[in-house]
């Protein structure tokens, strides 16, 4: 293997100036520090956007096959499930007509006497609607790619909610597509407190589908059934979107255990909306 | 019959220009998302590892680090994961290639599988270490079907060589 090239001149001399197991260390050497840099530090963004320049239109063709299967699966749903989808949202619709109206209301109450008590104004939303387009072909982590990106003003860090609750958080955006990380991601992190009593938590997704309101002290008031929310505490979310459901509360040691469910359907559904928390004119807002 | 280093046959060297068109085939492949946990073979690991083992002086380590490289990019995987595996299936495949070849197609996917299972394990230990999610056995169902899908694609690669070295009449050692 490592015979001493070069120095005796009965060897021919090759192009080739290291042995394949130097070639070997030298690749894994780089292969490492590549993800050492890129799991650790998340230092290599400007090297995946630049390949990523070049690799764009080969991800587009590529998609195309997905894109004409679930097209094409749409395409032949039966009637039936179209009429009755259909009858489903209409209902939908008129309740939440009534509710809009009835919210109005509220929402002008809010601000005049937010005015009187000289408080700040709430924040406004912003409403994004995306596709999904597809789940990240990495089988290591919960992702899914949207079919709205930078260029529709999608950033990352912003939520993602379906109708029923919050589903992700926008991770890395392209200018056509981004792509989200699901809250049920393990160790992704989300702000919440407890509808029923504003009880503050983190709870953090634990990789299966579940999710785990952890740093709660035993004497926190949490019970099965529970929902809790985001808190809007972070400054990016906007706070009262549902998260999850308490499923269980195990009080073994200081802390309790809370299992939790997501709210949302998360990937199973076609249709998600980015929402945008936008700090009110006038304040000295957080980013642009 | 298979080509192994038991034939007899001489095979036209492959073209630089078919090599690389079957890797871009193999990439374009990789990056079609297709969900629904594991299985789908990685066409790209399997075509590297075939010239790996057929042409081991253009399609070597440093290939297997940029396919992979970009691959990863493409795929919004960790940076190097799938360079570092590849890496390794190359320089373990080209060093074992004499006794590989000496196998049928059945015989060389089985010598393979190990290869195969190393890069997908060094993969997940890469992630799990760092924190990814669990990608459940199915994920390793991967090397199977690469398995099953060995002796059609390597005999689908050999045979514009093969074919080639019909043509120009030379057709057999002895």
């Amino acid at each position: 293997m490592n015979s001493p090239l070069g120095d005796s001149p009965n060897v021919p001399r090759f192009h080739r100036t290291m042995s394949p197991g130097q070639r070997l260390g030298l690749a894994t050497l780089a292969a490492v520090s590549l993800l050492v840099l890129d799991l650790r530090f998340g230092a290599l963004d400007v090297v995946r956007d630049a390949i990523s320049v070049v690799l764009r239109p080969v991800q587009e063709a590529a998609h195309w096959p997905v894109k004409l299967v679930v097209d094409g699966s749409i395409y032949f749903a039966t009637l039936a499930e179209v009429q009755a989808e259909n009858a489903r949202l209409r209902r939908i619709e008129m309740e939440d007509r009534l509710r809009a109206a009835t919210l109005a209301a509220l929402e002008a109450e809010n601000t005049e006497l937010r005015r009187l008590l000289g408080m700040a104004r709430r924040f406004e939303l912003r409403r994004i609607g995306v596709e999904v387009l597809y789940d990240a072909p990495d089988p290591f982590s919960r992702r899914i790619v949207v079919d709205r990106g930078a260029n529709a003003g999608v950033r990352p860090g912003l939520a993602v909610v379906d109708a029923e609750g919050l589903v992700g958080q926008v991770t890395r955006t392209q200018p056509l597509v981004s792509e989200v990380t699901l809250i049920t991601q393990r160790d992704h992190a989300t702000h919440v407190m407890v509808r029923r009593n504003g009880v503050r938590g983190v709870v953090y997704g634990l990789g299966d589908g579940y999710l785990e309101l952890r740093h709660l002290l035993v004497e926190a008031d949490v019970r099965a059934d529970d929902v809790l929310v985001t808190s809007g505490l972070d400054g990016v979310f906007p706070p009262g979107i549902p998260v999850a459901q308490v499923v269980s509360v195990d009080a073994g040691g200081v802390f309790l255990r809370i299992v939790c469910r997501p709210t949302s359907f998360g990937e199973r559904r076609r249709h998600l909306l980015v929402v945008e928390r936008i700090p009110p004119k006038g304040e000295p807002g957080e980013g642009s | 019959m298979h080509e192994s280093s038991r034939t007899t046959r001489v095979l036209q060297p492959p073209r630089p220009r078919f090599i690389l068109s079957t890797l871009a085939l193999a990439f374009f492949w990789d990056l079609i998302p297709k969900g629904g946990g594991g299985f789908w073979p990685e066409m790209t690991m399997a075509v590297l590892t075939f010239w790996a083992l057929r042409d081991p002086q253009r399609v070597g380590v440093g290939a297997a680090f940029t396919l992979g490289v970009m691959l990863d990019v493409g795929r919004g995987a960790a940076l190097g994961q799938e360079a570092l595996a590849f890496v390794w299936v190359v320089y373990l495949a080209q060093r074992r290639a004499a006794r590989i070849l000496w196998f049928g197609a059945w015989g060389q996917a089985l010598l393979l599988l190990p290869l195969w299972s190393l890069a997908l394990a060094l993969q997940a230990a890469v992630r799990l270490v760092a924190g990814g999610d669990w990608p459940g056995w199915g994920y390793f169902g991967s090397a199977v079907t690469l398995v099953l899908l060995w002796p059609i694609l390597s005999q689908g690669l050999l045979w514009p060589q093969w074919r080639a070295a019909r043509a120009g009449g030379s057709a057999s050692l002895s």
